[in-house]
């Protein structure tokens, strides 16, 4: 140990409270959505956002107020393979929208940037969401020289679900992200219980405009039992999950049970009250920990339901002691081996695990995570055990595509045609690869991989160069069997996820919308052209038809200059060439299919 | 080897059902109505209820009568035709509890016409019954799941309070046993009533569904049949002492609801060896079940761990690789075939003369093969009937690609070997269930399918697998008729075949059923006919028949080459 909090998420203790200070002071920003304070012999400048207590701010509709994440604002919020939308707060969402569009915040940040001051966003209770959201904008308009901004918040509600915070991970921002938790601090459970009147009442309680402020709620369990019970369906059902499940009741009870989508992200610090930090990364652990360090118990449940009111509002006190007693316990590095029971493992560890009230089976729940969060990475490690034999299937494949070429034929016809030896090494190589990626693309789907996977280049690289050697034999595999004829095109019944997926990798990777990087696909446009008969007078169908052939020779020429297409498409013998040739002219246009009738003519 | 941790979740799950909102307004029907109709004699009552447009609920509400005297008499199980769906390889006949299934009966024509209503609505169903009421619910939802739409998003989910067991059968091959879910307290003996009381008698009854145990100091879920009868049958013995009076279980799901919240104790010492043990030591526990009750009722955590292992062991995501793996030795195979058949032999005789390196690696592919489609097969069988014919439609294609490429080879090495009437002595049992499964599904052929087969002939498969075996089976009738000792009756009999045979092979040229490849030169259908063509014109000089005429003709140069 030894090791402060500043040090480990890289900020000193004099700015974390000055953040708690000014998230705090800005509830009374007199109707100003942000206060900006640049303070003196600090490198900082910090946007601390206003709060608000107003139930619509909080929840737009039943049961849990959510909305597809806005991708055009946000277009990393997302799973790339999965390709699944990231879920927000729709009132979070619409109310940061609305402070975008008032232009200031963008002309503050602008000039603190250009001052090079670090840009700091903070926030309390609601403010922290409008931070979070601050923060991801900037992080998506980030431009690489730039320093990244930071986000403390205090006491904030959950904002985004499950892929939000994988999104946030796999783009390496999670960092960024700071969360401080008091321990029984009801709003950052808050968002795990569907819109209910007790939502309404613990908003009125914390509210000083309101005529309930700082009264007693009536019955005064009530509202802290209703949170918590939703906090332990979604707890229960994640950690049945961490742990292996086995049982299928699990998926079926899903059909029956309105579970709330949010999820915590970035890392957590909670607060436990006596002066101790304890900090948690893991989000799966994040969960448990919301959940079991507000487990009621029989002597001080009204005291507790007291506390988790009163709690909220004193972050900036807390953190100041706790600040400065620098008693900091980091539990991911050792989740999976916390000890189960009150008084073995490291005595530091321990004290901290006590004083947040953790039961054997909350411990048992944290090494769960632990334990997820290690499997996914040792699947990883599987994986780059196999990228030789990728690699190896990959050269022969190439050496193959060579040797078509040789033949005057090109690979594509050549595999379509499955004459020769080569023909049938070809379709081992084509399967066994097929065997390796469809585990991954398994796991991705099922996320058993960490959630850096998708954006590591290497694979990103690997993915597209087995695409676009491979996937034109997947299609010549389709078109040769006849497939079509009974399912139904390539492109929309048989292509396999496996290309899907790696096709989507490089789009993301080079900021593309999704279907720009289509070239592997070449083959099936070609057969689906020529299967539209030339000639009859159908005209609608004849004009499409002829902007598509038009389509594809411009972009066919672009693919072969950027290399990403092999030139043994414009071989003599090739399909390709075969069907260009009997094109009436009014489908080909200049330039391209002089380029083209060159590139042929090599 | 680094293993990946095990856990167990009988305390997450339990409390994940008890805090979800599923058995809040379902068990509050439940009682209610129980206690509403007393004038009823023994009997149960379906209600229909719902509580939200989206969501139907049926309470099968019994008499007092019932859920006071649940019919200890009515412990035997009968023999019952009408749940024969839910046969299986473990349990060929289904016999139901007496007085659940004379319950049932006695509502057949409701419930039939409950059946039509509720499988045309969409949206969550629950099904639930107390007691007596519960088998029922059992018993109805069974009765649902053998007729309803495979595809249906929302499957019902059928929740029973306190019900005794109901059959012989279980469904843990199914995937309909994740649509149960029995609620049974450690004050209740009415779940085990018809358990012998000692675990030295063995019971024919068997548990399906997941089972939550529970007690004043909590819960947790089970779905391993050995231990739900052993808790079952302790539970049982221990309250059967004691006056049988009902068990509020509404007033039990109170209590667990607030239990999941509050906190669990911190246990001291360090006894728990790893996390396993822990977490189901502790939940154990709390069920009412200490060590020393473990001890002595020989349950073993250690072989509990082993399952749990095993059943996480296999993922999806291998499953997939084995496919593409199977895809692999598919496409080997091909390639085999393509070989042999420019060697102007056939596969088949290729691997039966196994003259070649190459014949010797088949053998390792085809054992690959076997091994994968013997276990889709059995894992088929273990499923009830309606079930895992929907499970094989999926495979059924590819599996019977496999049969026609691979039993020809197994029919090979087994007469290379000197075996005779392969059918009967040497068939594997996964080949006769992958061809009835196919016979049961497979449409009559329209005239397109059967004008494009004349044209894909020569790509095709001979779609009889055993189609070799009867060759083999006439080359062994010739040897008869030539062979100077054989008896008139075998002389007689090898005719007969031989005859039957020549009927069968030309229907099945009609059919454009078999590969041209059995005309290779060298083929054994090939010898066979020089053969047989020797034997009739020395002998039976006058005879003819389609084939002879066919093959006399050389027609079959032009077989399976129309397409060209």
């Amino acid at each position: 140990m030894g090791e402060t909090v500043g040090n480990r998420i890289s900020l000193s203790e004099e700015i974390i409270n000055r953040a708690a200070s000014q998230a705090m002071r800005a509830h009374d920003s007199g109707g100003r959505p942000f206060v900006l304070d640049k303070p003196r012999g600090l490198s900082v400048a910090i946007f601390a956002f206003a709060g608000s207590w107003l139930p619509d701010d909080w929840f737009t509709h039943p049961p849990f107020g959510e909305t597809k994440m806005d991708t055009s604002t946000f277009p990393s919020l997302r799973s790339i393979g999965n390709d699944e939308v990231a879920v927000v707060n729709a009132s979070f969402l619409r109310r940061f929208k609305a402070i975008l569009d008032q232009l200031s915040l963008e002309k503050e940040v602008r000039k603190v940037v250009a001052d090079h001051k670090q840009v700091l966003f903070t926030g309390h209770s609601w403010g922290a969401a409008m931070a979070i959201l601050a923060t991801l904008y900037f992080l998506e308009k980030g431009r690489p020289n730039q320093k990244p901004p930071r986000c403390i918040t205090f006491g904030s509600p959950l904002v985004g679900d499950r892929i939000f915070g994988h999104a946030v991970r796999r783009e390496k921002w999670s960092d960024h992200f700071i969360h401080f938790v008091m321990r029984f601090d009801i709003i950052p459970r808050i968002m795990l219980c569907p819109a209910s009147i007790e939502h309404q009442q613990i908003l009125n309680y914390l509210n000083p405009r309101s005529e309930f402020y700082g009264k007693r709620i009536d019955p005064h369990l009530a509202f802290y039992l209703k949170v918590m019970r939703s906090a332990a369906s979604v707890a229960t059902h994640d950690a049945c999950n961490l742990m292996g499940c086995t049982n299928p009741l699990l998926e079926n009870l899903r059909n029956f049970v309105d579970l709330s989508p949010y999820r915590p992200f970035g890392t957590f610090i909670f607060c436990t009250g006596n002066g101790k930090l304890v900090v948690v990364k893991d989000p799966n652990a994040a969960l448990q920990m919301l959940f079991y360090t507000a487990q009621l118990s029989q002597e001080e449940a009204a005291e507790i339901a007291r506390r988790s009111l009163y709690e909220h509002l004193v972050y900036d006190n807390e953190l100041q002691e706790s600040l400065g007693m620098q008693n900091v316990v980091h539990l991911d590095d050792s989740l999976e081996e916390l000890p189960l029971s009150s008084d073995s493992g490291p005595a530091i560890v321990n004290t901290a695990l006590n004083d947040l009230g953790l039961s054997t089976e909350a411990r048992l729940c944290l090494r769960a995570a632990g334990g997820l969060e290690n499997r996914r990475l040792r699947n990883q490690a599987k994986i780059d055990d196999n990228k030789q034999k990728i690699k190896d299937e990959l050269s022969k494949l190439r050496g193959y595509q060579e040797k078509g070429e040789t033949r005057e034929l090109g690979y594509y016809d050549a595999f379509k045609s499955q004459e020769e030896k080569a023909d049938f090494d070809a379709n081992v190589s084509r399967l066994v690869l097929a065997g390796i990626w469809d585990e991954i693309i398994e796991m991705l789907r099922r996320s058993e991989l960490p959630d850096e996977f998708e954006n590591r280049e290497e694979l990103i690289e690997l993915g597209t160069l087995y695409r676009r050697l491979v996937e034109p034999l997947d299609i010549a595999n389709y078109y040769r069997n006849l497939k079509n004829e009974d399912t139904g095109t390539y492109m929309t019944r048989g292509r396999p996820k496996r290309y899907r997926y790696a096709q989507r990798w490089l789009e993301h990777a080079e900021n593309k919308p999704s279907g720009w990087r289509s070239e592997s696909c070449f083959w099936a446009e070609v057969e689906e052209l020529c299967s539209i008969k030339t000639g009859c007078n159908n005209g609608p169908l004849q004009d499409t038809k002829k902007q598509k052939i038009q389509q594809l020779q411009k972009r066919l020429i672009e693919w072969i200059n950027d290399g990403c297409l092999g030139k043994d498409v414009v071989l003599e013998g090739s399909t390709f060439v075969k069907w260009w040739k009997t094109l009436p002219s009014e489908y080909r246009s200049e330039p391209e299919s002089s380029m083209i009738a060159k590139l042929i003519h090599g | 080897m680094n293993q990946d941790p095990l856990f167990s979740c009988a305390g997450e799950l339990a409390n994940f059902v008890v805090t979800s909102n599923l058995i809040d307004y379902d068990l509050a029907k439940n009682f209610e109505f129980q206690r509403g109709q007393t004038e009823l004699p023994c009997s149960v009552q379906p209600m229909v209820y719902h509580p939200t447009p989206n969501r139907t609920i049926v309470v099968f509400i019994p008499s007092p009568d019932c859920t006071e005297y649940p019919l200890p008499e009515g412990g035997d199980l009968v023999l019952s035709p009408e749940f024969k769906f839910l046969c299986t390889k473990e349990c060929p006949s289904v016999s139901i509890n007496r007085a659940a299934l004379t319950l049932f009966s006695s509502l057949h024509d409701h419930l039939s016409g409950l059946k039509a209503q509720l499988t045309e609505r969409e949206g969550q169903l629950i099904i639930t019954g107390h007691s007596l009421g519960g088998s029922v619910a059992s018993l109805f939802t069974l009765y649902l799941l053998d007729s309803m739409d495979k595809k249906r998003k929302c499957r019902p989910i059928c929740i029973t309070f306190g019900s005794p067991l109901i059959g012989n059968f279980g469904l843990q091959h199914s995937q309909w046993n994740s649509f149960f879910l029995h609620l049974v307290s450690d004050k209740d003996p009415v779940p085990g009533l018809f358990l012998p009381s000692s675990h030295s008698q063995t019971t024919v009854y068997k548990p399906f569904g997941t089972y939550l145990f529970c007690s004043e100091l909590g819960c947790a879920c089970f779905d391993n049949p050995d231990l739900i009868l052993k808790l079952l049958t302790v539970i049982s013995s221990e309250v059967a002492g004691g006056l049988l009076q009902v068990v509020d279980y509404g007033e039990i799901l109170r209590n667990l609801k607030n239990k999941a919240i509050w906190k669990g104790p911190q246990l001291a010492g360090g006894r728990f060896a790893d996390p396993f043990s822990a977490g189901i030591i502790m939940k154990l526990e709390t069920i009412g079940f200490d060590q020393t009750k473990l001890l002595q009722h020989n349950i073993d955590i250690r072989r509990m761990e082993a399952e749990a292992r095993s059943l996480t062991k296999k993922t999806k995501a291998s499953d997939i690789k084995e496919l593409n793996d199977i895809k692999k030795y598919m496409a080997l195979l091909e390639w085999y075939k393509k070989k042999s058949k420019d060697a102007k032999k056939g596969y088949y005789d290729c691997f039966k003369s196994g003259e070649f390196r190459r014949d010797i690696a088949v053998g390792e592919f085809m054992g690959h093969l076997t091994t994968y489609w013997e276990d889709m097969v059995a894992e088929a069988q273990w499923k009830p009937q309606t079930e895992g014919a929907s499970f094989r439609t999926g495979w059924l294609f590819s599996g019977t690609t496999y049969r026609r490429m691979v039993e020809p080879l197994d029919i090979a090495a087994f007469y290379r070997d000197g075996g005779t009437d392969y059918i009967n002595n040497g068939r594997s049992r996964h080949y006769k269930l992958l061809q009835q499964w196919y016979e049961e599904d497979a449409k009559p052929p329209s005239r397109d399918q059967h004008d494009s087969r004349k044209e894909k002939v020569s790509a095709l498969l001979t779609e009889d697998s055993c189609f070799w075996a009867y060759v083999e089976e006439a080359i062994l009738s010739c040897e008869s008729l030539n062979n100077a000792n054989s008896s008139p009756e075998q002389r007689q009999s090898s005719w007969d075949n031989l005859v039957m045979f020549g009927e069968y092979v030309m229907e099945q040229i009609e059919n454009y059923a078999v590969s041209p490849e059995i005309f290779l030169e060298e083929s054994s259908f090939m010898k066979w006919w020089g053969v047989y063509e020797d034997y009739i014109d020395t002998n039976r000089n006058s005879y003819s028949s389609r084939l002879v005429n066919f093959t006399k003709r050389r027609s079959y140069k032009q077989y399976g080459r129309r397409a060209i």
